[in-house]
């Protein structure tokens, strides 16, 4: 792996504050052209490390790499940034605004114009170039600084809480261009506490907590990691058979009954035991109509690991190690 | 285009294209022109000659002692009270028509009278009041048994010069030192004016959340300073549309009203003449101005202008404007990042607004006195330089070095408020939601 395959690289990143410290020795590696979910509870640190990214603010220690290179002015229009509080001059022309915007992004006039006449077709808004801010819906403003964010062809794109505002209908148009700019080559780093759209778009994860980095990976890895040898066991046979069956080797969580003599039963593994050799003990005694792991949803898997920091105070980075790697299931709530 | 240029282009754009500003604009020049107007036509309706209805009841002014003149024809009141003079006037209620009532012991007790239906202008009644004067004079004269010849003789009235010995030219402070304050007025107004769109523009910034979005393509300096210069230019923009509307428009009323009197070059030969001229005369009418007042004190107002330094003043006036500005909009643009509202603005204003006050009291305090220590001293000080030097130069005592000393002085200061206001503003854009304490924006001031 060399520097080249990470689009932004921070390392031991330190900001303080007069009275409390933003960021403890933060280390992030976003790949490049993949969706890197920023995660974290209010407060984190989160928009700290943005501002950092962006130059807005500098770190206090700590460096910042974009395409192996040390960040510089240079990168300014190389980001694209939506950040959480949106906001226009309200009483500017969409269009002209959209515009401003553009060229202060080092795009050409007349290129920004016509990227801009696409992008206001594509989402169907031509006819509000000549509207005043003022006069838009939340929604419509949202979609116009949407675009303003993109426009430029950012290699990186910094969107923060970039669904918020958005009816389901154009939340899922925002998915699917997030998704296919990054087909077409950018990078995108997602901050969000809307975990379901975490699991549909993001490739990576890095949860910062207490201004510290305390788990990362990409998200197929952690979830696997946090899965708990518990599945979701769907049988036909008796049910007391089925228990003794493997005595010893896994509890039942939880069952209920689907059909005449057909069951459903969550079941937790002991640690010793594999998923094989649970199965061939239960196997004689009924039959089995399918198996499924429960995956822990991410935000489970926040929730855990902010309370069990809040418990622990703060252990550093959790790290992932490449065993047990299982599939992610079609299961993204993790229970039934 | 740069950055900076494409956000100065935009705040300048902005708001030039506003109503606002276009009212503004128009307005002024306007008012100016409406106020002209009327002065003009005051002294057209002024030009013509009056009836004064003469109820004299010492029965001894005759037409010699109140000859017919280019403002006033006398003609004997045939009613015989004061009342009826009155009546006569109120139902002629003619703009054209006064009375005048001497009583019997008019030299007694002092007193004559004036009744009119509509107002008579300052001008005139000082004219009128002349010649009862002179009438009274000699009728004292007669009656001590003086020779009039005699007296007439020696009755004096002293001209008196007044002579500046640097330009060997009769002074004519009064005027002077009233133009220079206007142009410390303007200043002042300006200065005010535009900081506190400066301060308005980074509060809606702020308030409308564009701030974050803005800073993560340009620097915060930039953007303050796109902000400040673009305004600058707004200021400069709309003094420049006033000069010149101002001038169109009136050259436009002087054409309408007076095609002929308000020729131009006929007032620049005149004036030239005056120049030349040194017309003792004047001088004496300055002095006693309040009691007699005609033509010449006109006379003396169109001297002063001509000798006022213009090009000079104008260069300055521009040079004090933009630096008074630049000196005091960063500051106005670093209170606007530290609050969240315009409403919290008010302990950030006091310091700002209390230099400006200041030096605008100052400034009226030179009037009286240019060279005064203290007023010297203040149009030293980069706070209240802009507004106290112009007085100080038109009413022309200042040495060029000392102007010279003062603009540097303006200059190293507003870069160095700039730098100072411009790490507040970098670290206040950001901050929402908190109360900034005087101690907190000193600690923004250590940042790096």
């Amino acid at each position: 792996m060399t520097d080249d395959y990470f689009a932004l690289e921070a390392k031991g990143v330190v900001k303080t504050y007069a009275a409390h410290t933003a960021l403890k020795n933060v280390s992030i590696a976003v790949p490049k052209q993949s969706v890197f979910g920023l995660l974290g509870p209010n407060g984190a640190g989160k928009t700290s490390l943005i501002r950092i990214i962006n130059q807005i603010t500098g770190p206090d220690e700590g460096n910042i790499q974009i395409d192996g290179t040390p960040l510089a002015p240079k990168h300014i229009q190389d980001i694209g940034y939506l950040p959480e509080e949106r906001g226009l001059y309200k009483k500017m022309k969409v269009g002209e605004q959209a515009l401003y915007l553009a060229q202060l992004k080092g795009m050409k006039k007349q290129l920004a114009k016509k990227e801009l006449a696409m992008w206001f077709e594509k989402f169907e808004i031509s006819d509000w170039w000549d509207k005043k801010v003022e006069e838009l819906s939340k929604g419509m403003a949202q979609k116009v600084q949407f675009i303003t964010t993109v426009l430029h062809k950012p290699k990186l794109l910094i969107l923060d809480e970039p669904f918020s505002g958005f009816d389901p209908i154009n939340t899922n148009i925002i998915k699917k261009e997030i998704l296919k700019l990054r087909d077409e080559g950018a990078t995108v780093i997602l901050s969000t506490h809307n975990m379901e759209s975490v699991e549909e778009i993001c490739d990576d994860i890095a949860l910062i907590n207490k201004s510290e980095n305390v788990l990362s990976g990409s998200v197929n890895k952690i979830k696997s990691d946090f899965s708990k040898k518990e599945y979701s066991l769907t049988f036909k046979g008796n049910v007391v058979a089925f228990a003794n069956s493997f005595w010893g080797g896994f509890e039942i969580l939880a069952k209920e009954q689907i059909q005449e003599n057909v069951f459903r039963v969550q079941v937790k593994l002991m640690e010793h035991v594999k998923l094989n050799e649970f199965l061939s003990g239960i196997i004689p005694n009924c039959e089995v109509q399918s198996v499924q792991p429960i995956v822990p949803s991410m935000n489970q898997i926040f929730i855990d690991v902010v309370e069990k920091n809040a418990v622990q105070g703060n252990n550093g980075t959790e790290e992932i190690d490449d065993n047990n790697k299982i599939n992610p299931t079609s299961n993204p709530e993790g229970n039934e | 285009m740069s950055k900076i240029g494409l956000i100065i282009k935009r705040e300048y754009g902005s708001r030039v294209k506003k109503k606002s500003f276009i009212i503004m604009t128009l307005l002024g020049p306007i008012l100016i022109a409406v106020f002209y107007a009327s002065a003009i036509y005051m002294g057209i309706q002024e030009s013509g000659s009056m009836q004064v209805l003469l109820l004299d009841e010492t029965h001894l002014a005759n037409s010699k002692d109140f000859p017919t003149s280019e403002n006033f024809e006398f003609a004997t009141f045939n009613g015989t009270t004061v009342d009826d003079l009155k009546n006569e006037l109120q139902e002629k209620n003619s703009i054209d028509q006064i009375g005048l009532y001497l009583p019997g012991n008019l030299i007694k007790v002092n007193e004559a009278k004036i009744f009119f239906s509509e107002p008579l202008s300052a001008n005139k009644q000082a004219e009128l009041k002349e010649t009862v004067n002179d009438f009274a004079e000699k009728l004292k004269v007669e009656k001590a048994g003086f020779d009039l010849k005699a007296y007439s003789k020696i009755q004096t009235r002293m001209n008196i010069a007044v002579i500046d010995v640097n330009t060997n030219e009769e002074s004519i402070t009064e005027i002077k030192s009233t133009i220079g304050f206007l142009f410390s007025i303007i200043i002042y107004v300006f200065i005010f004016m535009y900081g506190v769109q400066v301060m308005r523009g980074v509060i809606e910034e702020k308030t409308s959340r564009i701030i974050e979005v803005m800073v993560s393509s340009v620097k915060p300096f930039q953007l303050m300073m796109g902000k400040i210069v673009g305004i600058a230019l707004v200021g400069l923009t709309q003094f420049l549309m006033w000069i010149i509307l101002s001038s169109v428009f009136m050259l436009f009323i002087q054409g309408a009203l007076l095609p002929d009197l308000f020729d131009p070059s006929a007032i620049a030969s005149q004036s030239q003449d005056l120049m030349q001229s040194q017309n003792l005369m004047q001088s004496q009418e300055l002095i006693d101005a309040g009691e007699n007042i005609n033509s010449t004190k006109v006379n003396d107002l169109l001297r002063a202008l001509i000798n006022i330094p213009w090009v000079l003043l104008v260069s300055l006036f521009i040079f004090y404007f933009l630096g008074g500005y630049l000196l005091y909009a960063s500051l106005f643009a670093a209170v606007g990042a530290a609050v969240d509202s315009e409403s919290d603005t008010q302990q950030f204003m006091v310091p700002i607004t209390l230099p400006l006050v200041f030096a605008f009291v100052i400034s009226s305090m030179a009037i009286n006195n240019p060279g005064g220590e203290a007023i010297v001293w203040f149009s030293h000080v980069p706070f209240t330089s802009p507004i106290v030097m112009l007085v100080r130069v038109a009413m022309g005592d200042v040495a060029w070095w000392e102007i010279l000393t003062s603009m540097f002085i303006l200059i190293v200061s507003f870069i160095l408020t700039t730098k100072l206001a411009s790490k507040i503003y970098r670290i206040g854009i950001l901050m929402y939601g908190k109360k900034v304490t005087y101690k907190e924006l000193f600690k923004w001031l250590k940042y790096k």
